[in-house]
Parts: structure tokens; sequence; C-alpha cells
């Protein structure tokens, strides 16, 4: 097996996130009733006529610019024409030469080493419907045809066949996503079907020059589903290969349950897309100045936020990856960060709470960061009580508790909760006196020499104070009193 | 014949509005000609008469009630069968649409209803407008109302055959080879195509959308202009619908002497098609005409004029066969009960309802779009569309308008063929997308009427509309005249 | 044209032809190809094509929702040959047609 290499492509179709669809002013909103987000032109009703969606494009060029594209500034539309229900005008508005956006790459990541991989283009089309072929568990004998989804933006993303392993490609898919959801150009949801995926898979012998046969796997929808294809594509084909078969150029269907892929037939030269520009919608002149504009618009990629907040903020690798996993948690994190009084000192603990406390209950209130009932500023003012001894980390959860269910501010819940943390000496030598006197034999141990001891009197002197104690100063204080 | 119905457009919205003449009495004329002549016309797929005199009788009200009337306020207006209105039937002629209800009004439709016009019936043509002779209707052939055993021409042959016998006041048609402007001239009316561009496609059935244009019929260029100045202008539903400040097309009617400021080319090729005798004699006296009246007669050359016939071919053609590929039973029209699986089902439903004419071009768009075909064939056409621009514009440059006989040829009987040539010249303005207006110009021995046309630069259609206006006073042409059927 | 390439654009197309008009198809469609032919002669190698005659450029609209009237819905539904609920009904979709 060894003896073969894999060539992987991708072509990654994204749902452009707009309100309107790309070609009409329907609604985008998923899951409405069947055909009730339709109207005369995305039905294609005689004499309807596309319209097009300013925001779709500006979506198409910003995620250009943020993958070193080249944008067309003169380029159209075409018409792809094909018979299928889920198109209803039997062709599809999309684009052929050239497409608006030309040559691009992204880099990725792979055990340490950066490997980048060159896109071709990047076209604006139109999403088709949605065929219904069972309801429930009951198959149908016939198809249901919804249109809700016809229309909708797609932005069609191709790559160079540059991949080389199932690995590379879910890398490859999921930078892509992070990326385009920063720029807020897709939401790029795969469960609804907003992030799809063509595979094409073909093998060769390490060092030859020329690719082998090609094998097109149709619509992925999940990205270990692509890992998952591509491993079991290249298995299949180095196996036929190597009992010296012969590999046919065709389209095969991944099925998840059985972990296979199946050869899908289509009939023999049925296939002619017959392009040809699209006579109805005007050509694009786009302006140097629009460009700009957009540029502009684009925000800080999580490469360059994830290495910044290291250096910055001195975080750790594993840190400022979750952090910048989303634009919205990594704005989160320096919001809380520019509210509290000292940079430095909080960078790390603020870097914690997010990725454990808050985290956590997000994930199980099923919330996103955006709607977390801790304001930035209150966990701002949360970890600097904690930093100036106000108190105790213990107490923090608990206050943290509270703020959450409350989304209140820390101050109120520590009142409300008499929290306040001990750091009068005075006040707590009396306590450890009590304790000392009534743990003889913690003592004596402590005295032979055992330091582990104290700890018992610690946890006394913290259950007599209620836990407000500052436990530092109580351990300074007990030492002080047992060492003489 | 009822005095209502010799009125011009212009004359009698100022009756209607005036409250001289019931808009309801407008539409019941129509009616009692229609009753008289359409059973030998059979100019209209639909009538509705009753809805129309509901219209009628609100306009009278509200001009009763002195409410501020529109442009076109209770006049009558005959609607081709494949533009569309909210409730109402559309077929473009054709079986496949046969049971099929506009959801929405095209943006002509909704202007002329905020104008006030009554809708009186739609008229017939060529099945989805594929055709010169308005033969090829699924549902019947209409007669040319000056000789009832030929032709009226075509695609719009029934808007035409119901304004030149009287039965509307104007009507309105759509252009994608010469569909208005060639039966136009064989019925002996006024026929205009806009520029690409200036008048909304939204609702309008497809054909060849970079040809298609909506445009009129009517008795004298004026009451052209005035529906133009309501149905004209930037449409956000239609991207190649053009801003434009102009917004009344009837300015600059009264000046005299309009053709002392005008340079009218005269296209040399003209002589390099076999033509009809009297057509051409009448067109030298149109010129003759014009010079009388101070026009600078040119010269002017387009050699690629010979290239019109197959250029339109491929380009229509090859925008047809995807145009058309939506009528396929599967959202609206007709299924076939005989398809035995999808694509089956397809064929069948698509071969069953659609007509020859419309299937072979189909076919031929199909054929020239393949990949390989493509280049040889439709890429190729689209830079030869391009010389002929370049030609075109050239001979802009030195002169105003082209002027040449609307067709070669007179109207055929049923049946017969018309040489391909026969309107290159108003094919041409298709193809560039330039303004084009056919204005009756005499008749020949046997009472056939004959028109000129001239084709101007793109958005030149105000001053277009000027020329033909002064044409029409000195053609010679008696407007009053009306066949005898 | 000849009767295979006929029966591929056909089904292209998705048009039915019959056997017994094959025949007038291919006597029509070869008549046409003429005109392809005539398009050859002139020397076009300086010319770009004529895909729009519209000097207009970058016509769009803005991000709006417009819903389209109910009613309006109903009848498009209506107006399909079979429909069940709200969905178009339609014969088996094979994957791959």
């Amino acid at each position: 097996m060894s003896n073969y290499e894999t060539v992987v492509g991708l072509e990654v179709h994204m749902q452009i996130n707009t309100k309107s669809k790309v070609f009409c002013e329907c609604s985008t909103e998923f899951g409405a009733e069947p055909n009730s987000n339709t109207c005369v032109i995305c039905t294609s009703q005689p004499g309807a006529i596309p319209i097009l969606n300013k925001k779709a494009v500006e979506a198409i060029i910003k995620t250009g610019l943020a993958l070193n594209f080249t944008v067309n500034k003169q380029c159209t539309f075409a018409r792809k024409q094909y018979f299928y229900p889920d198109v209803p005008k039997n062709y599809q508005i999309t684009q052929s030469e050239p497409p608006l956006c030309s040559n691009g790459k992204l880099a990725i990541m792979l055990d340490g080493k950066e490997k980048v991989v060159n896109i071709t283009r990047i076209h604006l089309e139109e999403d088709a419907g949605k065929l219904v072929h069972e309801i429930g568990s009951r198959k149908l004998d016939y198809s249901l045809l919804d249109l809700n989804r016809a229309s909708i933006g797609l932005m069609e993303l191709v790559t160079e066949p540059e991949l080389s392993s199932p690995q590379e490609a879910l890398e490859f898919l999921t930078e892509l996503r992070t990326i385009v959801r920063y720029i807020g150009a897709s939401e790029c949801s795969m469960e609804e079907g907003k992030m799809r995926c063509d595979v094409n898979v073909s093998v060769r012998p390490v060092g030859q020059k020329e690719l082998g046969t090609r094998v097109e796997i149709k619509n992925m929808n999940s990205i270990s589903g692509v890992k998952d294809a591509i491993a079991y594509e290249t298995e299949r084909q180095i196996e036929v290969l190597s009992r010296g078969g012969k590999l046919v150029q065709e389209t095969r269907l991944w099925e998840a349950e059985e972990g296979i892929t199946k050869s899908m037939r289509s009939k023999e030269g049925a296939l002619d897309y017959r392009y040809f520009p699209e006579p109805d919608l005007v050509p694009f002149n786009l302006p140097d100045s629009f460009i700009e504009e957009l540029r502009a618009q684009v925000p800080e990629l999580p490469r360059a936020r994830r290495a910044r907040f290291i250096k910055e903020y001195s975080l750790s690798e594993y840190d400022a990856e979750f952090l910048t996993s989303s634009k919205q948690i990594a704005d989160y994190y320096e919001e809380t960060l520019n509210a509290s009084e000292n940079k430095e000192l909080s960078s790390k603990p603020i870097a914690n709470w997010i990725s454990t406390e808050l985290n956590g209950k997000l994930n199980a209130s099923g919330k996103e960061i955006n709607e977390s009932p801790v304001s930035s500023k209150n966990l701002a003012k949360l970890v600097t009580l904690i930093l100036n001894g106000a108190i105790s980390g213990k107490m923090a959860k608990t206050v943290f508790e509270e703020m959450y269910e409350k989304s209140a501010d820390p101050e109120t819940v520590i009142k409300e909760k008499g929290l306040v943390q001990i750091s009068d000496e005075t006040a707590i030598i009396k306590i450890c006196e009590e304790a000392i006197a009534e743990s003889p034999k913690a003592v004596a141990e402590f005295k032979a020499g055992k330091e582990r001891a104290i700890g018992a009197i610690v946890g006394l002197v913290m259950k007599k104070s209620k836990g407000q104690a500052n436990p530092q100063i109580v351990n300074k204080i007990l030492i002080e009193k047992l060492k003489v | 014949m009822d005095e209502i119905l010799t009125c011009s457009v212009k004359d009698l919205r100022t009756k209607i509005c005036a409250g001289e003449v019931k808009s309801v009495d407008a539409v019941k004329a129509c009616y009692k000609r229609i009753k008289e002549v359409e059973p030998k016309v059979k100019a209209f797929l639909k009538l509705n008469e009753e809805q129309a005199l509901k219209h009628a009788a609100a306009s009278d009200e509200k001009i009763r009630s002195g409410q501020k009337c529109g442009v076109l306020e209770g006049v009558p207006i005959a609607i081709k069968d494949n533009i569309m209105i909210k409730g109402e039937s559309m077929t473009s002629a054709s079986k496949y649409l046969e049971n099929y209800v506009s959801p929405y009004d095209a943006t002509v439709i909704e202007r002329l209803k905020s104008a006030g016009a009554v809708f009186i019936g739609r008229t017939n043509m060529d099945e989805f407008a594929m055709g010169g002779s308005t033969e090829t209707s699924a549902y019947q052939q209409t007669a040319n109302p000056w000789d009832i055993t030929k032709i009226p021409g075509g695609s719009s042959g029934g808007s035409a055959a119901a304004v030149s016998s009287a039965m509307a006041p104007f009507a309105l048609g759509s252009d994608t080879g010469g569909s208005i402007r060639q039966p136009a001239g064989f019925t002996g009316i006024v026929g205009y195509k806009p520029s690409y561009g200036l008048i909304s496609r939204y609702g309008v059935c497809a054909l060849a959308s970079s040809f298609d244009q909506i445009g009129s019929f009517s008795k004298n260029v004026y009451d052209t202009a005035l529906l133009v100045s309501v149905i004209a202008g930037k449409d956000y539903r239609d991207p190649v619908c053009e801003p434009t400040e102009q917004t009344d097309y009837t300015e600059g009617f009264d000046n005299s002497g309009v053709f002392k400021k005008l340079k009218i080319g005269i296209p040399k090729e003209l002589s390099n098609y076999s033509s009809d005798g009297e057509i051409l004699k009448s067109f030298d006296n149109a010129v003759r005409n014009l010079q009388l009246e101070g026009a600078e007669i040119v010269e002017v050359s387009a050699p690629s004029y010979k290239y019109v016939p197959a250029l339109y071919k491929v380009i229509m053609c090859a925008e047809v066969s995807a145009n058309i590929a939506t009528f396929d039973g599967i959202r609206y029209g007709y299924r076939s009960p005989n398809g035995i699986s999808l694509n089956d089902e397809y064929a069948k439903s698509r071969g069953e309802s659609l007509g020859y004419e419309v299937k072979k071009r189909i076919l031929f768009g199909t054929y020239v779009l393949g990949a390989k075909n493509y280049h040889r064939c439709y890429h190729q056409a689209q830079r030869v569309r391009t010389l002929l621009i370049n030609d075109l514009n050239k001979a802009f440059s030195e002169c105003d308008f082209i002027f040449s006989p609307s067709t070669l040829q007179m109207p055929v009987k049923f049946g017969e063929e018309l040489p391909e040539e026969c309107d290159i010249f108003l094919i041409a303005a298709n193809l560039g997308g330039f303004p084009g207006i056919t204005v009756p110009c005499g008749f020949t021995k046997n009472r056939m009427p004959m028109g000129v046309h001239f084709m101007g630069k793109r958005f030149s259609d105000a001053k277009l509309f000027q020329a033909a206006h002064a044409f029409e006073k000195i053609s010679g042409f008696d407007m009053s005249q009306y066949p005898k059927i | 044209m000849l009767k295979e390439e006929l029966e591929i654009t056909a089904f292209l197309a998705r048009l039915e032809v019959k056997e017994e008009e094959k025949e007038r198809y291919l006597k029509d469609l070869n008549k046409m190809f003429e005109f392809i032919e005539v398009l050859q002669e002139p020397d076009i190698s300086q010319l770009k094509p004529t895909t729009h005659v519209t000097s207009l450029r970058n016509v769009w609209r803005d991000d709006i929702v417009k819903p389209c009237p109910k009613e309006t819905i109903e009848q498009m539904l209506n107006a399909a040959p079979q429909k069940e609920e709200t969905f178009y009904k339609v014969k088996k979709v094979i994957e791959a047609q």
C-alpha cells in the first residue's frame, strides 16, 4: 500500500449569509414550512427575471480577499443547463470563466508544519430546492419538492488537487470554515446543509507526475465524513490497482452508515451543461474603491489572532486555540481583558474562566457566547475581585454560579451572600488560636515533623470562618504559631 | 363606422376625461365591432366583456365624481397573450399553458392599470412568439383584415389585426425579431419596438431574453408615444432596464420642419435583395417625400446585414432552448399522463404540448450550445453580432436614422413561406438593441397596405417618434380608411 | 446532423421526438445548419462577443426580504399538476438523472 499516494481536491459549497435569496426577495430562513419561502421568481413562473442581491457579491469578494484571491472586476453570470425538478428553470445561474475570484491560498497546520493549499476559484451561484424521498421512515415511491432553498446564494470554492491525506482535507475544511465564519460570509452549519462538499480522490504511485483516475464523491455534509470517505476511497482504489484492476472515472456516493462509497451510474453522454452567458443579468465592472471598502471590512483572521494572543497575552497554544476558535469568543475575551484593571495579571485567569466555567455552562445550556448571561464587564470585575483578594477562588465559583443564573454583577452577589473574605489578621489570629487549641493531635504530629498535618487545622479554621478566612493568611499565621 | 372607433387615443382619452364620451360606451363600441369582424379575423384568444365594462364603469364613476383621471383613463387596449395580468389566463398561444393563470402583473400592466387603461382582451400570437405569421398558435389562425386569405404577420398578429380592423384603439405586443413591426407593416398601422432596456421585460413570457422588448400597435405615432410615456422607464425588476430622464414622449410633435435637421440613411444593401416591386416603388416615393421636406438623404452601408438571418436564428434559438426549459410539467402547465419515468415524463409533457416550430427551435438551440459546438456556433455568432453592431454604429455616425421598407415582401397566403430576408432591416434592430418604428406609407394596387421603417440610435426613441410623426403627415397614407371585412 | 445526434439532442432537451417525425426534424435542422456555415465566413478574429447590448454594469439590490403574498404562493401551488400538502409532487427522482 505504502507505494501509493492520495491526491485530493475539494469543491466546497457554502450558503451565503444573507436575509434574502440571491436572485429574489424571499427569506432564507431555515426550516420554514415547505414552499412558504417561494415567489414567482424562484418558482420560475413565466416572465420572471432574477434580481441580484448585492450582499451576496460582497460576501464572496470579502472571502476572496481574506484568502489572497485576485478579484476579477469584469465578469458575468452563466446559465448551466440540466433538467432536475429541484432546479425550476432547468438551468442554474452560476459563473463560468472568469469567476468573481481566482487563485487564492489557505495555509493549514499539520503536526506543527505549515502547508499552503492553492485554491482555484470562488464563484457565485444559486442553490437548488430540496427533494424529499421519504417521510420519517416511510420511503415514498414518488418525490416531493420544496423550493424554499431554491435560489439562495451559494459560494462555490474549488481547490487545486493538492491535499494528500484525509487529515489534510479535515484541517483544510476546519480552517476554511473558521475563516468564513469570522468574515460572516456563511454560517457553514453542515447540519443545516449550509456547507456541502464534493471530494475528488485519486491515487498514484509515489513519484508519478500525472494524476490517477479521478473519482468524485458527491454531496458530503460532514467534515468527519469527508475524512472517512477519502480514507475508504484511497484504500479501495489502491486495492483495485494492486490486484491489476482498472479504475473508472465516476461519481460515487458516501454511505455514512455502511462507511463505504457506492457508484452512482449516470446515463452516458447525457451530461452537457450547455453553459452560455446569462442575458438577464448585466455584467460586473467592479470599481477599485468598491473592492477596497470590502478589504477594509475583512477582520483579523484566526491564525493571526491566535499568534497575537500568544504573544501579547502570553497564553498557552491551547488557550489561544480555543479563544480564537470563533470570532465571538475572541472578541468576548478581549472585551473582558480591556475591562479589567490589570491586563498582565488578568490575561490568563480570564482565559481560564472563559474556557472552563463559562464555556461549560454555555454548552450545558446550549447558548452561544454572545448570548452569555455573564457580560464581559462582569467577568472582568469578578477576576479583579479575586486578584485583589476580596474573594477566594472557591467563593468566586459560587459567585459565578449566581452571576450566570441571575446575570447579576459580582458585587451584588457578594453582598447578598455576605461572601466577604476575612483578611483582617487579628480576627484570623483569634480563630487560629481556637483551632490550635481544639486539635492537639494534629499539632503534635506537625511538631513531630509531619508537615501535612497542618491541613486539618486549616480546614478547621476555614470551617469556623465559614470559608471566609483568607487561606494564605491562615497558613502564614498557623505556621508562625506552631513553629514557636 | 362608430366614430369612437375611428377616434385616436389622443382624442378619446380627452373626451373620456372630459365626460363627453363614456368609457363604457367606448368599450361597448369595441365589442360591437368585435362581434361584427372577429368571426372572420380571429384576433383574440380571450375576451372578457363583463370585466372590461366593470372597469370602464369604474373609470366613468371616477370622472363623474371629479377624481383625477389617469393618462389613459377608461381607454380600451388589447394585450398580447404573452404578457402577465394577475388572475387572468396567459397561454402564449401554447397548449402547454392552456390552463395557466398568471399569479402576478407584468410591470407594464401595473403601469397601465394605474393609468386607468381598460383591458378588453388577449390577442393571438405564434406559439411562444415563435413565428412570423401567427400560424404556429396552438389555438387559431388570425387573418389579415385587408385580405382574410392572407397572414397578418407575426408573432403579434392578433394585436396587429385587432388594431387595424378597429376592434381596439391600440394594443401591446412583444418584438424579439420584428414581431411587432412586421405585422404592423402587413396590416397598415404603426408598430414600435423600443431601445432594448427602455421598457421593463418583467412579466413578458421570455423568448430570447437579449432581444425581447414589449412594444405597441396604434393607428398613429402620437398614440404610441403616449402609451410609451406610461409604460417606459426604470424598473428594478428588470436588471437591463435603464434609468431615463424622458417621461413625456409626446414632446416636440408640433415642431414643423423636423426633417430639415435630419440625415436619413438608406442602406446600400437594400439593392442586394429581391423585393416586391410595389414596395420599392412606394419606398422610393417615401424617400422623395422626405427629401421634399428638407431631409438630407445619404447612402449608408452595413455589409454584415447579410448575416442578420443567420445571427438571429443561432442566438435566438440558443436562448429559446434555455428559456423554454422551464416548461417541464413540474410546477405548472401540462403534465403528460403517459410518462413512465421522470425523464420520460419530461419528454412526453414537452413533446405532447409544444408545437413543431417550438420544438425545432429548442433542438437547434440545444445543438448550438452543446459543448463541442458552442465555440463554432453560439460564440461565433456573438462575435459576428459585434461586427454587425459596429457596422450599424458606423452607419449611425453618418445619419440620424436608417430608413427602409418595413418588409421586403407582401404578406403571403396561409401555409406559404416568407423568404428569410423579408424583415432583416427590422431584425437588425433587435440584434443591436436599437429602437425601430414602422409607419404605413401607402397601398398596393389591390389595396394591401405597405409600410416604412425608421431605426434610430440606442435611446433615441423620443427623436424617433418625432421623425415618424412628421413622416406620417406626408406619407399620403389615409388613416381614416379601414379594411372592408 | 445524423439520427443519433438528433436523439442525443432531443434527450438533452427532454423532448420526445417520435420515430415518424425524425425525418422531418432532420431535414429542417440540417437546413438550419447552413446558418452556422454562413457565420464562419467573416473575419472576427479581432472582435469580442456581444453578450449584452446594455452599457449598464453592477446592477443589484440591497439585501431586503419582501415576502411573496400568501395567496400568491397558494395560487402557485394549486397550479401544480400534482401536489401533496404544500409540496410539489413529482415522479420518483433517481439520484443520477
